[in-house]
């Protein structure tokens, strides 16, 4: 796969062309990547069993996230090579966002959301999915489902945008939401325990690094979420 | 580095001069059909230590999309005894990690690699690390920062209770170096633009961008270049500067109105910026602390920072 990058005068611009009039506007060489892109998104409305217009509605805009986030994950990854430095660079989402796929994204948002088809990189909406079904990676899609089944579009917001100096602990971020996945649904809700494990965390990695703790990742979570517990 | 208030003592310069801390330049490698081939550093400027600089192939093969790449590193200290026990940094029967915690932060992934451990009972100790980093992980520059940890609390007696006990505290940075693996390792965010009827250049600043956090990147500031300017050849941006003397005065002109936008919309933090501490790696703010501090430009007055900025053109004439 060729990737295209381009910079944010050019997607808006494309963007706004799109807007104006209703084409899209993409190289030949992502034909088949555009085509993926909406067979994925209709089939995950059919497994959630919803229409378009009905994505706004209850959990479902989660729901969309998740079931279409896993397959543009493992799509991406294995059938166009995308790799996390791919992943990390802002260009490459701004073209998908902007000129492959604005309808997508105008589909799960609505019209007025520039920051997710080209405005904030960090917000765009495919770069968004990419990394929440990254930095959650159980080691197949099934287990990564189903830690991930009963959260909410607060659960992305935590964990994408907490990039932390100098970047993700990517070992660390996948063992905290598999512990979240484990939770009583109940507790997470009422207590808002994920975004307080998070602040938590950021405020302990300035003096320790997690993965060398005796526990490892997986006891320095362990002593997050007890730090909660009464 | 940056001191903060700790609770505990961490390494200091007190300790770094007795404990004979010495390392080699990494080395740097890649696999192609089951064959290592050794890539080569090159400097990115001269003002740096030795322990930076671009990571380059000679073969033209390696290109961090295509290629993991293997870092080699080897360290000693010399009494590492000094950091045990009263005036040192833990106590007299804890372990000390070290370990090496690197940084891609354009690709928006850090770790670490612990390859070593310390107690008092250590004289000159060596240390070998090596790490493959898997292709298409880095992006931009690896930072490597070797640091100390606390491995084990050990037994601590009454009068140690002091030091830290958490494992995975991170006592001090002995180290830091930077390798660039994307480019020539100048990022400098300059744009050429096709604006008729506008100005030969200006700054583009993005004034709701917060310099402590925000990328030095076009994204955010950006020296524009008109080519539809009618003295636009007269910049002559593909000669050297010593034969453009236009540019040079467009440069320092332009580098002068980042430093003033980063002053205004620093606000407080501007003491911060000027200390180095509180940014994030490639923020806008720390390229300001960068001009400051390694190209000396006295930035205490506009007048003074505009004079800085053109000596030091003057002097890489």
């Amino acid at each position: 796969m060729n990737w295209i990058e381009i910079g944010r005068e050019e997607s808006r611009q494309k963007y706004e062309d799109y807007c104006a009039t209703g084409n899209l506007g993409f190289s030949k060489d992502y034909d088949e990547l555009r085509k993926d892109l909406v067979d994925l998104f209709s089939t995950a409305l059919i497994k959630i069993g919803i229409t378009e217009d009905q994505i706004s509605q209850k959990n479902y805009s989660y729901q969309l996230d998740l079931q279409f986030g896993l397959k543009l994950y493992t799509t991406l990854n294995q059938k166009y090579g995308m790799n996390v430095r791919l992943a990390a660079t802002d260009g490459v989402w701004r073209y998908l966002c902007s000129c492959v796929a604005p309808d997508l994204v105008e589909k799960r948002y609505g019209k007025d959301h520039p920051d997710r088809i080209w405005k904030k990189p960090k917000r765009l909406w495919l770069r968004v999915l990419w990394w929440y079904i990254y930095l959650s990676w159980q080691g197949t899609e099934e287990a990564t489902e189903a830690i991930l089944r009963d959260n909410s579009t607060d659960e992305i917001l935590q964990l994408v945008d907490r990039c932390g100096r100098g970047g993700y602990r990517v070992g660390l971020y996948r063992e905290l939401m598999k512990k979240n996945g484990t939770l009583d649904l109940a507790e997470r809700r009422k207590n808002q325990l994920f975004r307080k494990m998070m602040v938590l965390n950021t405020a302990r990695v300035q003096a320790v690094e997690p993965e060398l703790t005796s526990g490892g990742n997986q006891g320095y979570v362990e002593a997050l979420y007890s730090y909660f517990q009464e | 580095m940056s001191e903060s208030f700790s609770p505990y003592p961490l390494l200091g310069n007190e300790h770094y001069m007795i404990i004979g801390y010495a390392s080699d330049c990494p080395s740097f490698s890649y696999m192609e059909n089951f064959e290592e081939f050794p890539l080569q550093l090159e400097s990115t400027g001269g003002t740096f230590s030795n322990h930076n600089g671009k990571i380059s192939d000679p073969r033209c093969s390696w290109y961090p999309s295509t290629h993991g790449l293997t870092v080699r590193k080897t360290c000693r200290l010399a009494a590492a005894y000094h950091l045990f026990g009263e005036g040192g940094i833990a106590s007299s029967t804890a372990t000390i990690g070290i370990a090496l915690r690197w940084i891609s932060s354009k690709s928006d992934e850090r770790g670490v690699v612990p390859f070593g451990t310390i107690t008092k009972a250590d004289s000159a100790k060596s240390f070998d690390v090596d790490y493959v980093f898997e292709r298409g992980t880095l992006r931009g520059s690896l930072k490597l920062q070797t640091i100390l940890y606390l491995k084990d609390a050990g037994t601590p007696k009454e009068s140690e209770k002091y030091f830290a006990q958490q494992t995975g505290t991170i006592l001090g940075v002995l180290e830091q170096e930077e390798f660039f693996v994307d480019g020539n390792g100048s990022v400098f965010p300059i744009a050429v633009i096709d604006a008729p009827g506008k100005a030969l250049w200006n700054v583009y600043y993005n004034d709701a961008s917060d310099p402590m956090q925000d990328k030095f990147e076009s994204e955010n500031v950006e020296i524009r270049l008109n080519k539809a300017h009618p003295n636009y050849d007269a910049l002559k941006i593909e000669s050297s500067m010593i034969e453009s003397p236009l540019f040079i005065e467009v440069l320092s002109s332009a580098l002068m109105v980042i430093v003033e936008s980063v002053r205004e919309s620093a606000g407080e933090d501007w003491e911060n910026i000027l200390e180095g501490t509180g940014f994030e790696t490639g923020s806008i703010a720390e390229a300001v602390y960068y001009f400051i501090t390694r190209l000396q430009w006295d930035v205490s007055s506009p007048s003074k920072t505009s004079a800085s900025i053109k000596d030091f053109f003057e002097k890489g004439r």
